[in-house]
Formats: C-alpha cells, sequence, structure tokens
C-alpha cells in the first residue's frame, strides 16, 4: 500500500509515474481492481502503458519494496499463461534479473526493463524461441501446469529405465525405489503406511517437454513417453486398468529435471452379450495376460486413446536433493555413512543433529539421560521432549526431518550397548562422542583398544566455561585421549588457566554440577567436531587430529581466565579475537596406551 | 521525471495539469462541463476521465498533490463536488465505477482574497463554495492544531494576504505575493519553484473599488521548472487566470525594475485571451458604450507585463476558435505577435488540438510541443563484477 506524499515508496512512484507520462502514450493509472490480480507478487501501484513503437500495451507494476525492486511489466491482453515462456498468470511477465536497481539509475532502469518485456514478447512469437526458452525451464513450466503433487524418493544416480513403486496416500502420490522404502518413508514421515499401491514407471529421456505442454495421453505418449528406453519392456509390466504413474528425468547440464504424469486406468470390457465363443476368447486373453502381461502396443495404445492424462509436480525428497538440491559431490559417501554418537547433550545433540542435515544416512544415538528443563536452553530439543530419552527423542525428531534416513535411540550407556549391540560399532563408520565426562571418554578410548575396533572416535568437548572447544579424531592405534588428559583428567597442555580453580557451578540443593555455558558457546563447538567429522567420512582429514576452538581474549578475561604461556605461542600476534588452531597429537609416553606400546 | 504542462480541451476556460520533473502534479483549475460528463457529446470531450486517466492512485483513488484555484469563477471551478472529494481524507473512498469515482487533493492552494474582492452584482457558485467551506476547513484544522492536519487531504497554502489580519496565525501556510517558495505538500521539491504574483492585498479602499470583481482577484503565478530532477529550473511558466489589464499594469509597475520576474517560456492567455487583459477598450459595443474595434489602444504596460516572452516562447490560449474580427481575435493577434517576435508560437487549444490535452514537454533545451516521445533503445549494461551474494 502506498504510503503518503513524504515516504520514498510515493516520492519515487510519482517520479515513475512522470517518467512514464513523458515517455509513452496513454498512460493510466491502474485500479485496485486490477492491481489485485497481481496481489501475490506483493504489487501496490501501478500504471497502463502504451509504447508508441510497440504492438503491445503493459502494465507497469510497482511493489512495496520499491524504488530498491524493479519495476514489474505485465502483458496486457489475451492471456498467454502457459503459452509463452516466461508469462505467468495476467500477463505477468518473468524477467531475468539484471545488474541495476532503479534507485541507482532512476532514468535508465525502467527503459531497460520495458525494452526487455517488449523482447520477450516479440521472442514469443517465434516458434524456435518458445521451444528453446521452455525447455529450458521445463520442470518449471510442468509444475505450473500441474496440480496434484508427486513425493518422489526416487535415486537419479540410477540412469536406467525400470519399474518402480507408488502409492497414494491422504490424497497425494508417492514414488520411490522399493515398497520398503517407501513405506518407511511414508512411516517416518507420520502418515503410517497404508496406502494404495500404484505401478509407476521411471526412466531418462532426451527431450524435455516444450510449451505447448501435452493436454492428453496421446500428446503424452508419442511427444515424451516414447523417448524412453527400453519402454517396451517395462510397458508390459503395466495394467492399462490401473492407474500408472511416470516420471522422466532429463539431464540438463545444470543437473536433473524431474517430471511426473498420471495415467488413468481404464474399464477394459464393455457391457456386451456374452456368447460361448467370445468367452473362450477372452478367457484365453486372460490367461496370457496372466503368463505374459499386456503387450506393450496394446497399453500404449490405450494409453493413447482412452485413459485420461494429468501433469504432476515433483517434490523430489530424495536424500540428495534434501541434502545439496544434487550438487553435492560428497553426498553418497556421507548418505551410505553409519555414525555411531554416544552422548546426547547439549553438544552431541547439535553434532548429530547437523551431521543428519549434512546427509549422514544412519546415525544410533546413545544417551542414558532424559532431557530435563535446564537442558533445553542449549539442547537440539524442546520442552516438547521433557522427560523423554535424550537418544529417542532425538533419533525421532531427526526421522521425522529426515525421512529417508535411519536413526535409532538407545536408552542407555555405551558399556550396554558394546555389551549387547556391539555389531553397531562394527559397523560403523565413524563414532562420534561428546559425553562432556572426561572419565568416560578415558574409558571409550581405553575400550576401543579392547574392542579392536577400525573406526576413528571423534571426542568433542567444552573447556572451561565453554571459552574453548576440542574436536579430536584418534583411531586405535594412533595416541588416544590419554595422551591428551593427564591422570587427573586435566589436559597436558591447556590454553586457559583460572584463578578460581572452582568454574563448574551446582544447582541450588542439589549436588548436580554444570559449566554455566550458553548456545553459543556450544554452536562454536558444534561446528568444529560436525566438520572434523565430515572431513573423516569425506576422506578430508585422517586420524589422528585435534582442533581446538578459542575464544575472544576479552570473553575469556571477563570470565575470570587468562591464556597459558603456551596458548599465547600459539595466538597470531596482536590478535585478540576468537580463533581456531591444530594441535599435534603426540604420544605423551606416559599413559597407559603409550605403555603398552 | 520529465516535466509537462497539459492544457486541456475546456472550450473557453482553463484546466492545467503541471506534473513537476518530481512526478508531483498540480493542477491549475478545472472546467468539467455537465456535457462533457455525458456520453457521446464529441465537442465536449470526457476531461475528467482524461484527468483521472493522468492522475497516480493511493489505495484505488486518484489523488492531485496540488490543487491550485485561481479564482471562484464558473469556469474555472466547475465539477468540483461532481469529481473532487471534499472533507476528511479518511471518508475518500474507491467508487465502484470509474465515472463516480473522485480525486483526492491533498493540498488546495487558494486565496483568500478571491472571495474577498467580488462585486457586489457577483455570484458565488455552489462549486466556488464549496471550495470556500473545504479551505475553510482545512485552515481550521491547521489553526486548532487538530490531529491530521498535516496529512495529505487536509494540507493548504494561503496565496496572498487577507483583510484584518486574517492570515494571522497561519504564517506557515501563508505565501505574500512577491515571495518565492518551493514546497509541496509540506515537502521541498527541488524541481519547481514559484513566485507569487497577484493578487495583492490593497488598503486603499479607491484602489480596491477599481480592482472589485472576481476576475481581478485571480492569481498571478509564475512558475520555473526543471526538465528533469537535478537540473535547473530553466523554464519559466506564467499563468494569471482571469487578470485584466490593472492588474497586469500594476504587476508591471511593481516589478519593472526586474522584468525577468515576468518573463516566460510558456504563457497562458489571461481571461482565456481575453481583450480585457491588454486593453481597457471594449471591442463590441457594450450597451450604451460604443466598441472600438481595431481601434482599441493596447495598455503598453499590460503588454509589457505580458511580453516578457523568452527565446521560442510558447503562448496557450485555452479557448474556442475566436471570430477574427472581435476582442479575441485581436488578442490573439497581438500574443501571436509577441510569441513570433521570439521565433515562438501561439497555440488554440480548441483549435490545435480539441480532443485531448495539449501536452508541452519541457526539454533541457525548453519547452517542447511535438509531443514526441523519447523511449529510447536499450542502454548499455553497466559492466559490474560479480558480486558476492549477500543474501541465502
Amino acid at each position: 500500500m502506498l504510503q503518503g506524499s513524504g515516504s520514498e515508496i510515493d516520492r519515487y512512484s510519482s517520479q515513475l509515474s512522470s517518467w512514464l507520462r513523458a515517455h509513452f502514450e496513454d498512460v493510466r493509472s491502474l485500479p485496485s481492481t486490477t492491481l489485485r490480480l497481481y496481489e501475490q507478487k506483493g504489487i501496490v501501484a501501478g500504471w497502463q502503458i502504451h509504447p508508441y513503437y510497440s504492438l503491445w500495451a503493459l502494465y507497469i507494476l510497482i511493489d512495496e519494496a520499491f524504488p530498491h525492486s524493479h519495476i514489474h511489466i505485465a502483458y496486457v491482453g489475451e492471456d498467454k499463461h502457459l503459452r509463452w515462456p516466461h508469462v505467468e498468470k495476467h500477463g505477468y511477465l518473468c524477467l531475468p534479473p539484471d545488474g541495476w536497481r532503479p534507485i541507482e539509475a532512476f532514468d535508465i532502469s525502467p527503459q531497460e526493463r520495458i525494452n526487455r518485456a517488449l523482447k520477450l514478447l516479440e521472442d514469443c512469437q517465434s516458434k524456435q524461441y518458445i521451444k528453446s526458452e521452455s525447455e529450458r525451464e521445463f520442470v518449471s513450466y510442468w509444475s505450473q501446469a500441474s496440480k496434484k503433487k508427486l513425493v518422489s524418493l526416487i535415486d537419479l544416480a540410477n540412469p536406467n529405465s525400470r519399474i518402480m513403486s507408488g502409492c497414494s496416500l491422504g490424497g497425494e502420490l508417492y514414488v520411490g525405489e522399493t515398497d520398503r522404502e517407501l513405506s518407511r518413508w511414508t512411516t517416518n514421515y507420520g502418515l503410517g503406511s497404508s496406502g494404495t499401491k500404484v505401478q509407476a514407471i521411471f526412466g531418462f529421456i532426451e527431450t524435455p517437454p516444450s510449451l505447448p505442454l501435452p493436454k492428453n495421453g496421446n500428446q503424452y505418449v508419442t511427444r515424451l513417453f516414447d523417448q524412453l528406453p527400453s519402454r517396451s519392456v517395462l510397458l508390459k509390466s503395466i495394467d492399462p486398468s490401473k492407474d500408472t504413474l511416470i516420471v522422466l528425468a532429463v539431464r540438463r547440464s545444470e543437473g536433473i529435471g524431474i517430471i511426473g504424469a498420471l495415467i488413468g486406468g481404464v474399464q477394459l470390457h464393455g457391457p456386451g452379450r456374452r456368447t460361448a465363443k467370445k468367452r473362450n476368447k477372452r478367457q484365453a486373453k486372460k490367461n496370457a495376460v496372466k503368463q505374459y502381461g499386456f503387450p506393450a502396443h496394446y497399453v500404449r495404445q490405450i494409453w493413447q486413446s482412452t485413459s485420461s492424462f494429468e501433469a504432476l509436480k515433483v517434490y523430489r525428497c530424495d536424500s540428495a536433493w534434501v541434502h545439496g538440491r544434487g550438487l553435492d559431490v560428497q553426498h553418497r559417501p556421507l548418505a551410505e555413512s553409519r555414525v555411531v554418537a554416544i552422548g546426547a547433550g547439549s553438544l552431541g545433540s547439535q553434532v548429530a543433529a547437523r551431521l543428519a542435515e549434512a546427509g549422514v544416512g544412519t546415525i544410533t544415538i546413545i544417551d542414558p539421560e532424559t532431557i530435563a528443563p535446564s537442558n533445553v536452553g542449549r539442547h537440539e530439543l524442546g520442552m516438547n521432549s521433557l522427560f523423554e530419552s535424550k537418544a529417542k527423542a532425538l533419533a525421532n525428531q531427526l526421522t521425522y526431518h529426515y525421512p529417508h534416513g535411519h536413526f535409532q535411540g538407545r536408552y542407555n550407556n555405551w558399556e550396554w550397548v558394546v555389551r549387547n549391540e556391539s555389531n553397531l560399532f562394527y559397523e560403523a563408520d565413524l563414532v562420534v562422542s561428546c559425553v562432556g565426562e572426561v572419565e568416560h571418554d578415558l574409558a571409550w578410548d581405553s575400550c576401543i583398544r579392547g574392542l579392536a575396533l577400525k573406526v576413528p572416535t571423534v571426542f568433542g568437548w567444552l573447556g572451561t566455561q565453554g571459552t574453548t572447544g576440542h574436536a579430536l579424531a584418534i583411531t586405535p592405534q594412533s595416541p588416544g585421549l590419554s595422551c591428551v588428559f593427564d591422570q587427573d583428567g586435566a589436559l597436558r597442555f591447556p590454553d586457559t588457566d583460572f584463578q578460581d580453580n572452582r568454574q563448574a557451578k551446582s544447582e541450588p540443593g542439589c549436588g548436580t554440577e554444570f559449566q554455566p555455558y550458553g548456545p553459543l558457546a556450544v554452536g562454536q563447538v558444534e561446528l568444529l567436531v560436525t566438520r572434523l567429522s565430515l572431513d573423516l567420512l569425506t576422506g578430508n582429514a585422517a586420524a589422528p587430529e585435534h582442533r581446538i576452538y578459542c575464544c575472544s581474549t576479552s570473553d575469556l578475561n571477563e570470565l575470570g581466565g587468562y591464556w597459558t604461556i603456551r596458548h599465547q605461542e600459539r595466538r597470531p600476534d596482536g590478535y585478540e579475537g576468537p580463533f581456531e588452531y591444530k594441535a599435534d597429537v603426540t604420544q605423551c609416553g606416559k599413559c597407559f596406551r603409550c605403555e603398552a606400546a | 521525471m520529465t516535466a509537462t504542462i497539459e492544457f486541456f480541451p475546456v472550450g473557453s476556460g482553463d484546466m492545467t495539469l503541471v506534473r513537476l520533473a518530481s512526478g508531483k502534479t498540480i493542477l491549475i483549475d478545472i472546467n468539467i462541463r455537465g456535457n462533457a460528463d455525458k456520453e457521446n457529446e464529441k465537442d465536449f470531450p470526457d476531461v475528467a476521465a482524461m484527468l483521472k486517466n493522468r492522475l497516480d492512485r493511493q489505495n484505488g483513488i486518484p489523488f492531485i498533490d496540488v490543487f491550485m484555484l485561481s479564482h471562484p469563477d464558473q469556469d474555472h471551478i466547475s465539477g468540483l463536488q461532481n469529481h473532487f472529494h471534499l472533507g476528511a481524507p479518511s471518508l475518500a473512498e474507491e467508487a465502484d465505477n470509474e465515472k463516480d469515482q473522485k480525486i483526492l487533493i491533498r493540498e488546495m492552494w487558494s486565496s483568500p482574497l478571491t472571495f474577498r474582492r467580488a462585486k457586489k452584482e457577483d455570484t458565488t457558485t455552489p462549486n466556488a463554495e464549496a471550495w470556500k467551506e473545504e479551505a475553510k476547513r482545512r485552515v481550521k484544522m491547521f489553526k486548532n492544531k487538530e490531529q491530521g492536519a498535516d496529512e495529505d487531504g487536509n494540507l493548504i497554502r494561503v496565496l496572498g494576504d487577507d483583510i484584518e489580519h486574517k492570515t494571522d496565525g497561519i504564517e506557515r501556510l501563508l505565501v505574500k505575493t512577491g515571495d518565492v517558495f518551493n514546497e509541496i505538500c509540506r515537502e521541498f521539491d527541488d524541481t519547481f519553484s514559484a513566485l507569487l504574483l497577484a493578487p495583492k492585498f490593497v488598503t486603499d479602499a479607491e484602489e480596491a473599488d477599481a480592482l472589485a470583481g472576481k476576475n481581478n482577484t485571480s492569481i498571478v503565478i509564475q512558475i520555473s521548472l526543471a526538465s528533469k530532477s537535478g537540473e535547473p529550473l530553466e523554464t519559466k511558466f506564467l499563468t494569471g487566470g482571469d487578470a485584466e489589464v490593472d492588474i497586469w499594469k500594476r504587476i508591471w509597475n511593481r516589478n519593472k525594475d526586474q522584468p525577468e520576474k515576468l518573463g516566460y517560456h510558456i504563457l497562458q492567455t489571461p481571461h482565456h485571451c481575453s481583450l480585457g487583459s491588454l486593453s481597457s477598450d471594449s471591442y463590441n459595443d457594450r450597451g450604451d458604450q460604443k466598441g472600438k474595434g481595431e481601434q482599441c489602444v493596447i495598455d503598453e504596460e499590460a503588454h509589457k507585463a505580458l511580453s516578457q516572452a523568452e527565446n521560442k516562447a510558447l503562448i496557450i490560449a485555452s479557448m474556442d476558435e475566436p471570430e477574427r474580427e472581435s476582442g479575441r481575435g485581436l488578442a490573439r493577434r497581438k500574443y501571436t505577435d509577441i510569441a513570433e517576435g521570439q521565433d515562438g508560437k501561439m497555440r488554440v487549444t480548441m483549435v490545435d488540438c480539441k480532443d485531448k490535452p495539449l501536452k508541452i514537454t519541457i526539454t533541457g533545451s525548453g519547452p517542447d510541443l511535438s509531443g514526441a516521445k523519447t523511449a529510447r533503445a536499450v542502454p548499455p549494461k553497466v559492466e559490474k563484477a560479480n558480486p558476492e551474494g549477500g543474501y541465502a
């Protein structure tokens, strides 16, 4: 809504109006009824113009961000929505962004946008332009023409044409590689697994659809489906009396685009007088179909002539898309990784959540405690999980967030899991331990040698009051945690020192002690530990490695601490801000590991 | 961002829309005759629709930044009540059909003297009364410091002193004769300035009698315009309602030492090219008084006041085509001489542009009548380095 005459938008709107009237014939301010057509674009004012050098009249529209935003332009006339490229509903033109804003070059920008609009309309007179432009953004045009949604879990790394698993559930359609995968996903997502099965086909084609899009089964089959390799083989598995989901993918330079279609099933036998001869013939056909399936040409013919056709907008929910829009080259190794997370406290819960977010496919979380109100301020879980097992509640939350992943919780200590499910550790690619208690970490450090585990472990912990953070990766063969800590559980080479040794606080009237750091301190260390874990999983780092985060000197001093001489040797000269460094991991020669070696 | 002036085809009457380079609009007078509101009256173009089409809208309601009424004669104020919203702006609303849509006046420019210096036999029309009431409402809001007094739709600027110190207390709103101002809707606008030349309050009773009559209370104003934002205010537009010869004589005498104050690139001939602005004589017989025809004496001072034309000046007469042998015909010839003496042109709205407003575009090299649009080819794109995307 335009504000009063003193406002910036009103001032610039007046200037634009004046500019339009000086440059174009028959400029008219648009009434609210017309502006309402473009409400979703945030349009607040507009004018109709008729450039004298053009056949087309245009609406020049501005949104509330004007003059920090460009003018919008719509074509006035017969609605070319979905017949011309870059023309949306009510003639709204989707113009590419350019390098300046009206406020920077007020006398150039509107003219430039108008010329672009006219050029676009002129280009749209060419069939070749319509074809090439609409092919370039085929997913977008297909989606605009679709009313129904299709959720896809298809693995697009597999280029083969194949029969897929499809289902209809709660009015939505789903397609995945197998029934099991699909059912697990819908269950994890909270929909249950009671969907109606729908037959489905997937494959890559060479040429994407172009405008005008297919309107019926015949156009769809001849223009798109007939491009599908091995279609005759696939059609043998298809019953034309039932609905069929077809998902076609096209490889483009910027990635893979996919479109969906639903071909309606048709009644194959109409009413008729049944003679013995006809009955026998029909029975013979039924038997043949049972044995060999429907002939491919027969299915194709029915789809072309009788079946209904509906375009479907595909929502990619496969792991590769969710965790990187198909561009993350590390996606596959991460998706296939198995991580065991020991400890789901303030740090462990955040690290597990970030690993899942990054695309780690399988995470087992182990923690023997429940969520208390005092945890919530710096934990991944909130009050809705109060008194629940941290491990199980976190696994459930991750499962709901990423239904394609495998997340499990163990409401127990790791010692119990070692005794009862040691295979979890043997099958893992990485163990991340964020228990936050040095004696437990040292115990795990000792245990992994006993188990002869080959996988590395990343230990993550915060230093006093969260002023430092550590991510230490070791293997059973490398120097261990015991080389970093002394027998009293103190760091052999600390970065900080505090005048008062008792930094941990006690809850009132209760023996529980805690370090009083906040979510920001946890956040810094969470990144440190997650990054080292991902580097190990993707081969970008190798154990042993010790990364240390240190806060700013002023933050440390405020908390009553100061840097040790060893830290000062590490800190860049004259720099007092937060920073991260790598410490050497060497054998201390004093611990049980070194003695055993 | 290019300034324009449009003279609407309203017969012999005035209706002028000035669009400043800042985009702000100043409407000077209206003459929306009853027939112009009817369908299929081809001799009476639908000027109300033309005006609305030219205005921007706020919440669907077309608005004019400034409406200046030169004086309250019928041929300068016809259609006010039918086409303009009068009263609190909060009551303005979007009409169901365009014909009934009323225009919001963000700021009025009004002269109190125009309502005082009337002859006894002068009558005021309902439209004039409505203007007066609206002006009073706005002044009262300001005086009483009422809430919303400084909001669009309640704003007013008072041009010229009033009698008996009636403008005391509203000095913030007042522009005295001889003052230059460049505020619109309480905001400084660097694309225009205006010099108020008349009306001038006179204390001498005899002189006041001589000047009685609504025409002689007309606002005379010289508006300086920039062709574009940031450009100097080089183009002068002089307009003077229906001011007659006595007024122009006085204006000349007040300003003859600085004749540039009467300079113009565009002149709207006063009183629709009436001879009464140039001469005290009558062309045709009037009652017992014998008309002097072509022997009418052109008043030298008034003529000087109206002949400070700049090079290539345009003189516009807002009137029907006059007979050659008439007062208007004679005046037309005089103005044509003035224009052509400066290599300029004289135009008559109902002759040269009778179906649509006669439009003058203010360019860097002066006013342009051609109306040629200046849309250009795609400008060269400014090459920029690939900036870091600031937002995800």
